[in-house]
């Protein structure tokens, strides 16, 4: 490929570009779904093409197509060219990017087994023992849904600076789930990624899951009670933790849409650029908030982003005050920073990098209780919610309104009885702010390609968020 | 010239496909499609993005013995990708366990309507075409005051051709041409922020009034300066069109009889039943061409209908995949949605019966209430209830005796549809705000009991 991206940049500079990129970029898919024993999905997907993006008068321009043939490339960087020509007419700044090293490399995210390789009836024997140990609680289990789905990505990446990268991804996730009829209608599942191959699947341990969500599901529907409105103490395991980290200091920290380029779709952010090194306070001085691309196995991993630069280690937020944005290489420059941070990511061959998350999450505390059995132990009164359920949050990323699956009461240090439809709403710096205690035990989990950004095409990306079992204190509770 | 050339590629690769599955005694359903999209963003007056996609696609669903199938989606269109992706659903179709009530690939006559989708002149628009509307809209929406600070919003427009065939021998094949627009106007005076916002769409880019859009989304903006703080808790508002169809997509989506069947949806076993004020009808009518989501076939390869989904607030339809309809034991009517083979129903051209009052009029009726604009990040709370969350959006203004008295700070609501819509009045004029699966065709609301349950600081 390294040709066919030299003929597109070299006929693009030709045209006039001053800078120039052309990104080649497969994503496959290998889905498998069962809903109460019968097959529901079972194929494949492939999407494969390559886009030129150009600066010409100081305006971007960006075309692409599915037709990877070097015939092609002259019309797609016409085309791009005339796009950023016609951009040009009504310009006001013209882009700037920051100076990034020159990089040569190629990268594959490790496997053991290639789950594109794996017979469809391994696949389908793993979904049918997990539909069978639901099935094995009886009636009131209504509803079985179990799956996998596997993802490969293809990056060839070059620009006219003269970097040129090839990295390939492989990830895999399954999901279980049950919803129970009895006293109430309430559905339990769990899903989960990780930048893995099929051994993946053994890590899920689908029987162990299965018989956790079919025996949760059971609870809610038949003895779970809706916890009455209260301010308490409130414990998040890492995977709703990593959703709430998600909202509500992902995407606020995403210097696009900070500088009003999403105001058409998502919003824009509180985090305003006036609190960047004002020692704005985000929350308690527990709070520490790192991205973490680099770090192997946990899904968003990538050595580098769609604009061709090494992903690093930083803190979003560091001891409970604001430290840095999430940028690419535009974004950066416009508010003066010598370098982009790594987040620019496409969802597909046909679409622009925006500034997206990969890996964030909490960091743990090495001095707090152990694990979740110790942080119980510590509270006096409190809930302790688990999985995502409902999540809503305003434009700006201040008040939200998440709901967990399944939720404990917690009375002297110990589970007093389940719950069921619990909300917590909140205000971003006044949540965070609550935090008081997390544990030693700590873990990154991956929430699959879900989230959503960009227009007029939305893009998915896959990422992953978690850390510690987390105690904030006073949180506004209720049920619904 | 590109379109007739990637129109005969697609058809000769269907074809082909379908050949194969023959000689591998299996059946085939494939859905095709191929368009040249302009996308354009913008923010703060200025455009970001703007780019040009050769956007392609072939979905095939391979069925075996009417009763195991496999699916797949690609846009790798060569020869030897097709066959030897057909070869591999065929294997995969022969091996997954047979689904019993799995009614195999539509077998019947059909016979799909003539409809006109598609804007001939679109084929030979140029970028500075795009251009230039934007452009139209960032000068008017400026010129409405001083305090505009920005003008963002984004242009989508997809000119091209879905393609149907089947190996039970139904084809057909259409053109298209669909264009969505937002425009999103921030007007800042002393250091506080007002937006407005406006969703829409048309199939013609002669007809798309950006320039006219964005004066009146500009002056909301302006409007909403000066926003008060007030206490969540019910009110009587008014929904304009945008909000309405934020609203309306969770009304469909609950009909959708992928949610029925997994329980999951607030109209379970709720088909003849008085569910919402008797005001309310609501229809999915997808041959009306100014539809942006009409069509005359769904991806399974029925007629599409036009149909009841509420009448007078009785629940009247489900929206069928055809492997649901026969769990249920009831007739699809061309809703399905398929991605890699597996489809969902949806009452995908939404379309509300109109009222007989006037939105000034509702305003002038309400005492003591709110206008409420936009819906933003709206999601189901407990979907088996019916109850929804989410925040209003760049637009809320306070009613007092009958009169547009100010504007509000952002509120969030925390509500069960059935109780929303218990009580409304319907407003008189239509109107399609863009929005998921093509938007829908809708009118302002009056609700008498809204339930704001927490307040934003902007």
């Amino acid at each position: 490929m390294d040709d066919f991206i030299a003929k597109a940049i070299e006929k693009a500079e030709l045209k006039g570009a001053s800078f120039a990129e052309c990104r080649i970029f497969g994503y496959e898919t290998d889905s498998t779904s069962m809903r109460n024993g019968q097959i529901e999905t079972c194929g494949r997907s492939k999407s494969i093409g390559y886009g030129v993006r150009v600066i010409k008068n100081g305006a971007w321009g960006f075309a692409s197509t599915a037709i990877v043939e070097e015939h092609t490339i002259e019309d797609i960087v016409s085309s791009a060219i005339k796009e950023a020509e016609a951009t040009s007419k009504i310009l006001k700044t013209p882009v700037e990017l920051t100076e990034e090293p020159i990089i040569k490399d190629k990268y594959f995210t490790p496997f053991v087994k290639d789950p594109f390789d794996v017979d469809i009836e391994e696949k389908v024997e793993i979904l049918k023992k997990a539909d069978s140990i639901i099935a094995e609680k009886g009636d009131v289990i209504k509803v079985r849904n179990n799956s996998m789905n596997f993802v490969k990505t293809y990056f060839d990446y070059g620009n006219s600076e003269g970097t040129l990268i090839s990295q390939q991804e492989l990830f895999s996730g399954c999901d279980s789930g049950a919803t129970a009829i009895a006293n109430d209608n309430q559905r339990r599942n769990i899903g989960l990624y990780e930048m893995r191959g099929f051994e993946f699947i053994d890590m899920f341990n689908f029987e162990k899951t299965a018989e956790r969500v079919a025996s949760e599901a059971v609870i809610l529907a038949t003895e779970a009670v809706a916890p009455k409105p209260q301010k308490t103490a409130f414990i998040l395991e890492p995977y709703q933790l990593g959703l709430t980290i998600h909202e509500s200091c992902g995407h606020p920290s995403e210097l696009d849409r900070v500088l009003g380029w999403e105001a058409d779709f998502a919003g824009t952010s509180f985090l305003t650029t006036d609190k960047l090194g004002k020692n704005y306070k985000y929350g308690s001085e527990k709070v520490n908030i790192v991205c973490d691309p680099t770090m192997p196995y946990v899904l968003g991993h990538e050595k580098y982003d769609h604009e061709g630069v090494k992903t690093q280690r930083f803190h979003v937020v560091k001891e409970g005050i604001f430290n840095d944005y999430q940028t690419d290489r535009q974004t950066a420059k416009l508010i003066g920073q010598s370098h982009s941070k790594g987040n620019a990511r496409i969802d597909r061959y046909n679409r622009i990098p925006l500034v997206r998350m990969s890996n964030l999450y909490l960091e743990a505390d090495p001095e707090g209780p152990k694990d979740i059995d110790e942080l119980i132990a510590e509270t006096k009164e409190g809930i302790y919610g688990l999985h995502w359920k409902s999540h809503s949050i305003d434009d700006k990323r201040v008040n939200f309104q998440f709901s967990v699956q399944i939720a404990y009461e917690i009375k002297n240090g110990e589970i007093a009885r389940p719950l069921k439809n619990t909300i917590y709403q909140a205000t971003t710096p006044e949540f965070w702010g609550s935090l008081d205690m997390m544990t030693k035990e700590w873990r990154i989990e991956g929430l699959g390609p879900s989230c959503g950004k960009g227009a007029p095409h939305m893009q998915i990306i896959w990422v992953s968020h978690g850390g510690p079992y987390a105690r904030f204190q006073g949180v506004n509770i209720f049920s619904g | 010239m590109v379109l007739e050339k990637q129109k005969e590629l697609l058809m000769e690769l269907s074809e082909l496909a379908l050949r194969r599955v023959k000689e591998l005694s299996c059946e085939a359903i494939i859905n095709a499609s191929f368009a040249r999209e302009y996308a354009t963003r913008f923010s703060n007056s200025e455009i970001m993005q703007n780019y040009m996609d050769l956007r392609r696609t072939i979905e095939i669903t391979v069925v075996y013995n009417d009763k195991q199938r496999a699916g797949s989606i690609t846009n790798d269109l060569t020869k030897e990708g097709i066959i030897s992706l057909t070869e591999y659903l065929a294997k995969v179709a022969k091996l997954v366990p047979p689904d019993p009530m799995y009614p195999g690939i539509v077998k019947e006559e059909q016979k799909y309507p003539s409809l006109k989708l598609n804007d001939p002149k679109a084929a030979s628009l140029e970028p500075v075409d795009i251009v230039d509307k934007v452009e139209e809209a960032i000068v008017a929406g400026e010129a409405i005051d001083k305090k505009i600070h920005g003008v963002s919003g984004n242009l989508l427009l997809a000119d091209g051709f879905d393609y149907f065939i089947s190996s039970s021998g139904h084809e057909l094949i259409y053109p298209t041409t669909n264009i969505s627009t937002t425009i999103n106007i921030d007007a800042l005076d002393q250091g506080e922020e007002s937006r407005s916002n406006s969703t829409f769409g048309s199939r013609f880019l002669s007809k798309l009034d950006m320039e006219t859009e964005s004066k009146e989304v500009a002056k909301r903006a302006v409007q909403g300066l000066g926003a008060k703080s007030i206490e969540p808790r019910e009110y009587e508002v008014i929904l304009d069109h945008q909000a309405v169809g934020t609203l309306l997509f969770f009304v469909g989506y609950a009909t959708s009889s992928r949610l029925v069947i997994n329980r999951a949806s607030f109209l379970t076993d709720k088909i003849g039943q008085q569910v919402f004020d008797e005001k309310f009808t609501l229809m999915n009518d997808p041959h009306n061409p100014e539809h942006l989501a009409s069509r005359p076939i769904d991806d399974e390869g029925l007629a599409t209908q036009r149909f009841s989904v509420f009448e007078d607030g009785v629940l009247k339809n489900y929206s069928y995949s055809r492997l649901d309809a026969s769990r249920m034991g009831a007739k699809a009517m061309g809703t399905g949605f398929t991605f890699m083979g597996n489809a969902i129903g949806f009452p995908f051209a939404e379309t509300m019966k109109a009222g007989d009052i006037a939105k000034e009029q509702m305003i002038s009726d309400i005492k003591d209430g709110l206008l409420i604009t936009n819906l933003h990040y709206t999601n189901f709370v407990n979907p088996p209830v019916g109850s929804i969350t989410g925040m209003s959006k760049d637009g809320l203004f306070i009613i007092k005796d009958g009169e547009i008295v100010g504007s509000a700070k952002n509120m969030r609501f925390t509500d069960e549809i059935p109780r929303i819509l218990k009580e409304i009045e319907i407003g008189k004029e239509l109107r399609q705000p863009g929005g998921m699966m093509g938007g829908n065709i809708v009118a302002p609301l009056k609700i008498k009991n809204f339930r704001f349950t927490s307040q934003t600081q902007h």
